[in-house]
């Protein structure tokens, strides 16, 4: 199962504002796979999540794409291969929830199981409201979408089921089920429990360590 | 704001400029009629020789000015305002016109004339060079706060007009005395050929920006997210700093600074039609234009013979939309 590889970081140091916050990180996510990052606040999880995106805050480390080094790929390429969702997005309010959803557009076709769940959780009337007069849930169901939207192999979410009601968790546990059967992977950085129950490992940091736990 | 509804503000705002453009051709000193105007396009020989100057020399490169300013402000603010994040961004308040000026006085200066390339070309590097400045202000801090660009660039703005004033009024010059009230926004002294570089610049400069907005809209979902939907940020920042440095210049070169104009169009626009690029960037541009027509129109009126600095009047516009949203951010 050589090729299954979508994501892996090998011997990584991950460095904040000069500060090394999490050392030797071994990270490996394979297709079909649902993975869960735990740990104490600050203690690099949004960090973590960042790097592997293979946007900075990786000091050292090789991190791969498949077989390919994350230097090697071009950014519009990496927008295939991984998307990532931040606790707190840096959009203008002034942008409708429309607006975000037709730009996360950028001409990946969308599978079945997608389009059911970017319809059902940015629910009809959200669409014209402005993102500032969204509340927080409401806010976080429009960028879910939009990762449905752009619909890239590794899907990287940080506290996803912050403010989200149970309809709205559970559609988005049943959309990542069907996203690692697809062929993806996904990381999810949580405190809570609500995904526990998809995930099959578990990525723990600890006292600047990452430990794996097999979750059955 | 649906889509018939921004094609019918459009369509209203483009009727307002072309009355507006009737308006500064026919009224002034030497009162003119349509039929007049058109006869000297079509009839040019039985043209009365002192109304066709009146249109050639005088009106009509003050029109093309003030259009070319209009829509290079626009184009401008809306480019700054969303690569600075700041919706106070504004070439005039972050003394990118101000040092745009100070390069066309330094070209005097040094012999060039007025209104000539070199002295275009002055001014463009000055812009790019003040940019770079409040870029190192910006991202030079420890964190980056929206309130300390600001600050950074009133102050930059304050100092290059100073240095302004103090060439043009030490040394015994003439042109460049006329510098110091030209530096306050005026459109007197428009030529033909200030009016068609600018012009020219502006409409090329508009169409880049025109063809950055696909990638512009991703900018507004915040510089992590367009990077991972594959957006290079960075090229992106560079590129637009270049075309705002190159717009400041079209509007700068030929009529000194014209302060609020673009923050005042930009602002009512995004009101109107919300910050997707396409959308803003026609009604902000429409919007400066009338607003750029109809001040040129009361600077040469109200005190005739005497020609105002336009930039007092937009400052009298704009001044209190600033203090609008200050006002309301402060709120929020």
């Amino acid at each position: 199962m050589i090729n299954s590889l979508l994501l892996q970081l090998t011997d990584g140091v991950i460095t904040r504002n000069e500060e090394t916050l999490i050392v030797q990180v071994n990270i490996s996510l394979e297709a079909g796979e649902v993975a869960l990052l735990t740990g104490p606040n600050g203690s690099g999880k949004s960090t973590l999540l960042t790097a592997l995106a293979g946007e900075k805050f990786l000091s050292s480390g090789s991190l791969l794409f498949g077989e390919t080094k994350r230097s090697q790929i071009s950014l519009k390429e990496m927008s295939k291969k991984r998307s990532l969702m931040l606790q707190q997005d840096e959009a203008i309010d002034q942008l409708r929830a429309s607006d975000v959803l037709e730009l996360a557009d950028i001409g990946a076709t969308i599978p079945a199981h997608a389009k059911e769940f970017i319809s059902k959780i940015s629910i009809n009337e959200l669409r014209d409201k402005t993102l500032g007069s969204l509340s927080i849930g409401q806010r976080t169901r429009v960028f879910l979408a939009a990762i449905g939207i752009q619909n890239s192999e590794v899907i990287l979410l940080d506290e996803p089921t912050a403010g989200l009601d149970w309809e709205a968790i559970s559609l988005l546990s049943h959309f990542l089920v069907e996203h690692t059967k697809a062929g993806g992977a996904v990381l999810i950085a949580t405190h809570e429990n609500s995904l526990r129950s998809i995930a099959v490992k578990e990525f723990a940091i600890s006292e600047k360590r990452l430990k794996v736990n097999k979750l059955s | 704001m649906t889509i018939v509804k921004s094609k019918v503000l459009t369509l209203i705002l483009f009727g307002f400029v072309i009355l507006a453009i009737l308006a500064n051709l026919t009224i002034g000193a030497y009162q003119l009629s349509i039929s007049e105007i058109i006869s000297v396009f079509t009839n040019p020989e039985n043209m009365n020789p002192i109304a066709t100057t009146v249109i050639f020399d005088i009106r009509l490169p003050r029109l093309i000015l003030g259009i070319a300013i209009g829509i290079s402000l626009a184009g401008a603010t809306t480019l700054m305002q969303s690569s600075m994040r700041n919706v106070l961004a504004d070439p005039a308040l972050l003394g990118l016109a101000a040092a745009s000026a100070l390069g066309v006085v330094v070209a005097l200066v040094l012999g060039f004339d007025f209104g000539g390339i070199a002295a275009f070309i002055f001014a463009l590097l000055f812009t790019v060079a003040a940019f770079l400045l409040l870029l190192v202000g910006h991202f030079g801090g420890k964190r980056a706060s929206t309130q300390s660009t600001l600050l950074i660039g009133v102050a930059l703005g304050a100092f290059f007009i100073g240095l302004l004033g103090v060439l043009a009024t030490s040394l015994d010059n003439p042109q460049l005395r006329a510098m110091a009230l030209w530096s306050f926004g005026t459109l007197a002294l428009a030529t033909q050929t200030i009016a068609l570089v600018a012009f020219a610049t502006s409409v090329i400069g508009f169409a880049l920006v025109w063809l950055l907005a696909p990638k512009m809209d991703l900018l507004l979902l915040g510089e992590r997210m367009a990077r991972t939907l594959g957006v290079e940020t960075r090229k992106l920042r560079l590129v637009s700093l270049l075309l705002i440095s190159l717009l400041v210049t079209a509007a700068v070169y030929g009529a000194g600074v014209i302060a609020f104009l673009g923050l005042f169009s930009v602002t009512v626009a995004r009101a109107l039609v919300g910050p997707r690029y396409r959308p803003l960037l026609i009604t902000s541009s429409l919007i400066s234009v009338l607003t750029i027509l109809v001040c040129d129109l009361l600077a040469r009126s109200i005190a005739a013979p005497i020609d105002l600095p336009i930039g007092f009047l937009t400052s009298l516009i704009g001044a209190p939309v600033l203090i609008f949203i200050l006002t309301r951010t402060a709120n929020d």
